[in-house]
Order: C-alpha cells, then structure tokens, then sequence
C-alpha cells in the first residue's frame, strides 16, 4: 500500500492546507513571493501536517484549528530546510535548485526567518498556552540538536545514548510535536495525547535510524547523494557506532576525516556492511517500531488509529 | 530600580541565557544594543508598564532582534563552522523568545512580534534589491531598525513611541553605515528635523542623552 493511500479520507482536507500554505506564504514583495512559491512547488510529503490532522482526530476535530497548527508546522519545516541547505551549502534539494544556490546565503537566512514568522502567526490563531508551550519547547530543542549535530562531527567518542539524544532532537520531537498537537488542539484528554506524543517520538527514532541505515545501503540513485555520505559529513550514526565494536574496522573508521577520498570511503562502508552493524541497527530500529505500535494500542481505534498503524509499518519497512 | 539597573539586568539575563560553551568558541561574542533596551525600558515606563513586566518584554525583544543580527553576520568569508553555528545560533534565539513568551501565555506578543519579524525581514529582501540613491531604501531601513519597538509600542498602547523609534534608529543606521550618498546626508536631516519634533513629546532624558551626539 502507499503512503498517501493510508490516510486518504485526509485527501480534502490536505488539498484545502496546500491552499492555505500558499496563501499564508504571499507578501507583497514580488521575490519573497517567488522565493516562498519555489519553495512550496518543490513539494515533500507534508508528512507533518498528516500527523497533525491525524492526532486531531483523538478529540473534537475542527479543521479550521488544523489548519492552523498543520500550516504552522509545515512552516516551521521548511524554514528550518532553507537554513539547513546554509549549513550544508546544499545546491539541490528534491531535484531543483535551493534557495541558497538560486539568490545566495543571506536571501537564504531572510526567506528562513520570513517563513518562521508567517509560521507563527498561523500559530497564534490557536489559543491554547499548552500547545504553544509544546511547539515552542520543540523548536528550541530541535536547534539545540542540530547545534549537537555539528558539535559532534568526526567524534567517534560519543556513546550510543548521545546519538539516540541527537536523533530524538534533529528527527523525533517534530513528529511527536506534531502528533500531538493536533489532539492538544481538538481538546483530547492529556492521556491521550500524551500517548500520541510517545507515538510519534518512537516513530520518529525508528525512522531516523532506517534513514541512518539507508545511508549506507541505498544506491546513489534512491538516496539522491553517495552511499555512506553521512560518515564522510563527519555524522556518527547507528551503523558507524555497532561496527566500531571491531577494532581493526574502527581503527580505519576513527581516521575518516573532511580530506578522505570517495575510494578510502568505499573501503570503510564495505568494512560497516560486512559486520553486524546493519543488522543490529534494523533491530534498535524495530525495538522503536514496536514501541509505537504498544503505545498505538492504548489508543481508541478509530481510521485515524488504523493510518496510524500502517504509517508506521510502513516506516518500518521502508527501503529508501 | 533604576534604569542602569534595568539596563544591567536585561543584558545579564540575555547573556546568561545564550551562553553556550560550543558556540561561543566559534561565532563572535553577540553585542546586545544597549540603545534598544533604554528606549523600550523607558517606553514601557512611560506607558506605567509593571517594571518586572516591562523587564520580560524587553528581554524577549532583545532575543528577536539578537536573532535577526546573528543571521545579518552570515557571509561568505566565514569558515563553515562558523557559518554553520550562526545560522542555528540564530534560530535558537528566535526559538528561546518564542518559549520564553509562550511560558507567559502571551500569545498576543508572540503574534505582534512574528508580525515584526515577518516585516523586517520582507525589507531586508527589498533593501537589497535597491540602488544606494533609491529613495525607498529608507522605509526598508525605518522598518528594519524599528518595527519590533513599534509592535511592543502598540502592544502596551504607547504607539507615539514607535514614531520616535522608526526615526531614531533610522537616523543611527544610515549615521552607522556611513552618509555614502547625496540622498543618505538629505535622509540624516529629515530624522532630526522629524526628532526635534517629535522628542519634546516624550520626557525622558535618558532617550535624549544617550542619542544626543546622533541630534547635534
């Protein structure tokens, strides 16, 4: 089954967020509206808002505050890619050319910044202290991540428990936020969308590390950059972490620096995927996934519940 | 508590608040503008704002635009670390005035301040799209220097102030950046001719000394 199959009695209400992201992105200055619209049209999965609209339907499901949060949310994601394509100097991002490479690093970061600002304004039409709480308390934890993420580059000392906080931080918070902000906003008791928050952060911990995995297994065609990118940038994941329990192998991983050429890096990835590094890394993987699907239990069932359960299946089984 | 100790307070919070060991051994030591917080301290006490309130307003001001200064250093010549901790040093500011007023349960001035930040930054975008004698690039710079004070202003029913803040921290601005044309020196008199107008209004010698040598 597809991903967007799974939650198609959301297809309306998808549509009419689309609509309102570009409304909510239009300003008067003809490039910020260009800037915002390319953006826009270079499309994502809109994996937030789904989780949004699916979490409101927990509680009193009102689109209109959906609207609201799902928009906020989906928002506050791409200004967070528009500034990451800074951080990384990326030049392409889903096939077309980032706002970066197009009109340079200071229009990136204005763009950023413009688009975090429309995010909570869309936010402000909610008038819950909680959910406010909970959205604020993830941005700053996701950026306190992505501060982690960089501090940690090419330290092959860190243990096991510092990537999980890294991953909670760059990946799980926004999912679980988003999980549970739309049944804090459609008045679902605390039970429940505390539960839905614990739902979202296993997924999100179980999709990272697929991800981390898929890094080093995919080919360059599925991934859209080389296998094994994510230990050349310097980013110790899971995989890295399990084969580094073979001391010949780690002490060729420990070397792995910004001047470590493609064929020195072919050697060190087929080091990684002759142990049991993947194989171990599936099964932490499949530990969060199961977790989830406990936590999804202890929920009433209802069609969001069932999207919610193929959703993470799917997760789960994802090959790219 | 006076103003000086207003003043102090603020800006020990605030750099209490974004010290960070990592990124304080890569990006230059953030200045907070201390004419900022006078003129909105003296706003807010000017407008019988509750000091201990008056102190967290400011102080999540002084956030936003800590934020967007931070991103104003991203240039090219900066190594990558240090680009890349400043664009998220940024963000985590904006991210801290936003739980820092979410705390309070003011969501009004989190609307009022995103509107600032969504402003700001559409001048930003048309500054740059600007020649140096394009008369419209001093709106964008009025915009870009004032319109967080003119939300607070407006929030706490002060909104005379914004005025006096649209054209004072123009006139510092283009006084900073240097009068590099014909049209900057015209612009310079018009601020002053505007403040000598508008600053008998509002009493606080403060204001008027510590932009003096802006007004001669």
């Amino acid at each position: 089954m597809k991903l967007k199959a799974m939650y198609s009695f959301l297809n309306g209400d998808l549509n009419r967020i689309e609509e309102q992201l570009k409304m909510t992105v239009q300003t008067s200055d003809p490039l910020v509206n260009e800037a915002s619209l390319h953006l826009l049209e270079a499309g994502g999965k809109r994996i937030r808002p789904v989780f949004v609209l699916l979490g409101g339907q927990f509680g009193t499901y009102h689109f209109e505050k959906m609207k609201r949060v799902a928009v906020a949310l989906e928002l506050i994601h791409m200004a967070s890619l528009v500034h990451d394509d800074v951080i990384d100097g990326a030049m392409l991002r889903r096939g077309k050319e980032t706002i970066q490479a197009k009109w340079g690093d200071q229009f990136a970061m204005y763009v950023g910044d413009y688009l975090f600002a429309r995010a909570l304004e869309q936010m402000c039409e909610i008038d819950d202290p909680v959910a406010h709480h909970i959205l604020a308390k993830t941005i700053v934890e996701v950026c306190r991540g992505e501060i982690e993420q960089i501090s940690d580059k090419y330290r092959f000392d860190q243990n096991l428990r510092r990537y999980l906080q890294r991953i909670k931080r760059k990946t799980a918070l926004l999912i679980a936020a988003s999980c549970q902000l739309g049944a804090v906003v459609a008045g679902a008791p605390e039970a429940v969308h505390k539960k839905l928050y614990w739902f979202g952060y296993y997924v999100g911990m179980s999709f990272q590390i697929t991800d981390d995995i898929l890094d080093f297994i995919g080919t360059e065609k599925q991934l859209g950059k080389p296998a094994g990118s994510d230990l050349s940038q310097g980013n110790v994941t899971l995989p890295v972490l399990y084969a580094m329990k073979e001391q010949t192998l780690k002490e060729q991983i420990i070397k792995v620096n910004e001047h470590t050429t493609s064929h020195e890096m072919a050697h060190v990835i087929d080091g990684i995927k002759r142990t049991d590094a993947i194989e171990k890394s599936y099964e932490l993987g499949d530990r969060y996934l199961q977790k989830a699907l406990h936590t999804l239990q202890k929920l009433p069932r209802n069609r969001a519940w069932t999207a919610l359960y193929n959703i993470a299946k799917y997760i789960g089984k994802r090959k790219y | 508590m006076d103003m000086q100790q207003q003043m102090e307070q603020v800006r020990t919070r605030i750099q209490r608040a974004i010290a960070h060991s990592y990124v304080d051994r890569y990006i230059q030591p953030r200045i907070v503008d201390e004419d900022r917080i006078l003129f909105a301290l003296s706003m807010l006490r000017s407008a019988q704002v509750d000091a201990n309130i008056a102190l967290d307003y400011v102080f999540a001001m002084m956030f936003i635009q800590l934020a967007l200064d931070t991103h104003d250093e991203i240039d090219e010549q900066q190594t990558i670390q240090q680009r890349q901790l400043t664009v998220l040093a940024g963000d985590l500011y904006s991210g801290l005035y936003y739980e820092f007023l979410a705390r309070r349960h003011d969501i009004s001035l989190i609307r009022r301040f995103a509107e600032a930040i969504k402003e700001i930054n559409i001048q930003k975008i048309r500054l740059r799209q600007l020649s140096l004698d394009d008369l419209e690039r001093f709106h964008c710079i009025g915009v870009i220097e004032s319109a967080l004070l003119c939300k607070l202003a407006e929030h706490v029913h002060a909104d005379e102030w914004g005025e006096l803040a649209y054209y004072l921290f123009s006139l510092k601005r283009v006084h900073r950046d240097g009068a590099k044309s014909k049209a900057s020196i015209d612009y310079i008199d018009y601020c002053k001719r505007k403040l000598q107008d508008l600053l008998p209004l509002h009493i606080h010698e403060e204001v008027k000394e510590r932009f003096s040598h802006l007004l001669a």
